[in-house]
């Protein structure tokens, strides 16, 4: 355990290192007049961003250990190039000490973090880390190259995060992936307080702002668990940061590429590129800038050639650029391993899900206060303490009239909008919350210097959202319980508690022993395909995926190379299958059999079809 | 020694307190607001306070 830990450990600081001179070669031009600390986290997420892109596109010819370590050692290159050394010392040099007290604090909750994320990963299939996260990569390492899964839609979403995530695997293992998230972490909190700076609040309170976010469950309750929400939010600053508020061509062409690297992250980068560029667009046009409009279409080119792999990829191989498509596409796409029924289920599910407290027009005006209140609601896991929503107001206010803020105020108005409209998942927005702890960082200071009593409320606002939502991160219960993880990280009994939230583990552990297995069918959608170390397929996947695109037959199970058949209590096996089957061993509410095609009843060995009942779209439960 | 009166003494040089600003005055009261609908939503409805409102008043 100990070398797992440390192998996870050095390879989550090593790929980023090596990313990182592309990143600075590439942003010193668009950074020009940054604080130096926030220069080397926008270089640091370029980097990673472009690593990301990279490592996909390559990995749909290879994905092994030999291409993915050359694609790394190709961007390292640029550290021999000497302007890079030179310009990141000076950077360096240049970079203000923070005061000791909030560097603690922030030193202190990142070690916390990182020693979370060296956990080993565990988790059902209701765990995003566990079901595909992780679960790709995993597939893509054992087939050697980039595949869809057929039986897990999710694993078709963006991918330019979990192609890193894998690079992380192929070198360590699966707990690198997770320890990674401490780094993103620490990146935005760095833009956090660079962007606290830039509307005028003082050191100490951009340095709150950082902790703040830091301490916003929403923000960091996921962050080490192989969710891409974070490495999102950090593109997507760091597009706003160069794009809007700089917008030297070298700022517009990065926060390009930038909103290239958001695409390829989420699907919700796509919203994001549009409320990007049109207020890009808008800016340009009302101070006359020709020059910029320009520079914004070569920006535009250049976001797009750098998401287009993951969406030309889906659209090639599983028939629709967007995937799980929406139903509107069904008319126009010839979608494979996705019926229409089950993308009618899976929209009826987001929009349950995402239905917050209402779509109407005060259901809009309340959603900062219902958000800060109740974010449960919102799939908030314990929300985002109250400085945006009691300081936010305050230093936007103040900071109204200041270059850019315009700029700032309607893209954060959009991309807030677009949330609402369409799916009111907390995570989904975290570069909101950002920006408004960094507003509240400006109200704080502005309020503070002006009266007694603001000084006091300011600093109660700050200190109840912190102490709130540190104490919410810690107590934090289930798969996403970053007390546990952390302290099963150095003990053995602990990782070995935590392993007791492995679903049907003595089934798989007892299987991924077994010899002369070729395919596995699982039978439960549910059952997470995450702790099998041979191939799989499903019947049915968990949001109603077909990935035999047709009826299921004892013949197509063996062309697959299905040998063994993985049931639990919920699901058993078809009655059909029933009688092929020969019980190995059952363990932990999970049966594993092996298939004997030569005692088959007289009709499956001829080989007549026994089609299943047609996908119910069936769900998790939120 | 001449005396002096009270009346004659020269004022103090105290400046004149000055009335806060009405958006500081605004911005108080917001927050008061903000706090009082925290501690409202997150602890008088966590469990132990509402098992102790539920035992002292209904």
């Amino acid at each position: 355990m100990v070398l797992a830990v440390i192998s996870a450990l050095l390879v989550t600081f090593l790929v980023p290192l090596l990313a990182f001179a592309p990143g600075l070669a590439l942003t010193r031009r668009a950074t020009e007049g940054l604080l130096p600390s926030e220069r080397i986290a926008i270089a640091a997420a370029f980097g990673l961003g472009l690593l990301g892109v990279v490592l996909f596109t390559v990995g749909l010819a290879s994905f092994n250990r030999a291409s993915l370590g050359a694609v790394v050692l190709v961007m390292a290159v640029v550290w021999f190039l000497p302007g890079v050394r030179r310009e990141l010392a000076q950077t360096l040099r240049a970079i203000e000490r923070p005061r000791w007290p909030w560097a603690t604090a922030l030193g202190i909750s990142l070690g916390f973090l990182l020693l979370s994320g060296l956990a080993e990963p565990v988790g059902t299939m209701g765990h995003d880390g566990i079901s595909y996260h992780l679960q790709g990569p995993r597939i893509w390492l054992r087939e050697g190259r980039i595949v869809p899964m057929p039986d897990f839609s999710l694993t078709a979403f963006p991918v330019s995060v979990e192609a890193i995530f894998g690079t992380l695997m192929a070198f360590s293992n699966h707990r690198a992936p997770c320890a990674i998230g401490a780094i993103y972490v620490a990146l935005l909190l760095v833009q956090t307080h660079g962007l606290a700076r830039w509307v005028g609040a003082s050191s100490g309170w951009s340095l709150a702002a950082a902790c703040t976010v830091v301490t916003m469950p929403v923000v960091v309750v996921q962050s080490t668990t192989a969710f891409v929400d974070v490495p999102y939010a950090v593109y997507a600053l760091s597009a706003v940061r160069v794009a809007l508020l700089c917008t030297s061509p070298a700022g517009i062409m990065v926060g390009g590429a930038f909103i290239g690297f958001a695409m390829g992250t989420k699907y919700t980068g796509l919203p994001l590129a549009f409320a990007t560029v049109g207020v890009a667009l808008v800016a340009a046009f009302r101070r006359n800038d020709q020059t910029a409009l320009r520079w914004l279409a070569g920006s535009v080119c250049v976001g797009s050639l750098l998401a287009l792999p993951f969406y030309l990829r889906n659209y090639l191989v599983l028939g629709s650029p967007i995937y799980p498509p929406p139903v509107a596409l069904y008319d126009h796409l010839d979608v494979r391993y996705f019926p229409r029924a089950a993308a009618v289920a899976m929209e009826a599910y987001v929009y349950e899900r995402g239905y917050g407290f209402g779509h109407g027009p005060l259901d809009l005006l309340l959603v900062p206060w219902r958000f800060s209140m109740f974010p449960g609601t919102f799939h908030g896991a314990g929300g985002i303490g109250i400085v945006p929503l009691g300081l936010g107001p305050i230093g936007w206010w103040v900071a109204r009239k200041r270059a850019g803020m315009g700029e700032l105020t309607v893209w954060s108005l959009c991309v807030g909008l677009v949330w609402f409209l369409t799916q009111q998942e907390a995570r989904f927005v975290q570069v909101l919350f950002v920006i408004g702890a960094v507003l509240g960082a400006l109200g704080a200071n502005w309020l503070s210097s002006r009266s007694r009593l603001g000084l006091v409320l300011s600093v109660l606002v700050t200190g109840v959202s912190i102490v709130y939502g540190a104490s919410t991160v810690v107590k934090a219960t289930g798969p996403a319980s970053l007390g546990p993880a952390a302290l099963s990280a150095l003990s053995p009994s602990r990782a070995e508690m935590r392993r007791s939230e492995i679903p049907f583990r003595r089934a798989f552990e007892a299987l991924n022993a077994a010899k002369d297995v070729g395919r596995v069918l699982i039978v439960d959608p549910k059952a997470p395909p995450y702790y099998l170390d041979h191939p799989h397929t499903k019947i049915v996947g968990m949001y109603g995926e077909t990935p035999f695109d047709g009826p299921v037959t004892l013949a197509r199970l063996a062309d697959a190379g299905v040998t063994h058949v993985f049931e639990t209590d919920k699901h058993r096996a078809p009655p059909w299958l029933l009688p092929h089957l020969e019980l190995l061993f059952a363990a932990d509410g999970a049966r594993v059999s092996r298939i004997h095609t030569g005692d088959a009843r007289p009709g499956n060995a001829q080989g007549v079809d026994h089609p299943l009942p047609p996908s119910q779209g069936a769900l998790p439960n939120p | 020694v001449a005396q002096t009166s009270v009346k004659d003494e020269p004022a103090l040089d105290v400046p004149a307190r000055r009335l806060p600003s009405l958006a500081v005055v605004a911005s108080n009261v917001w927050l008061v607001i903000v706090i009082l609908g925290f501690v409202h939503s997150r602890i008088l409805t966590s469990n132990i306070f509402a098992q102790l409102w539920q035992r002292w008043f209904h």
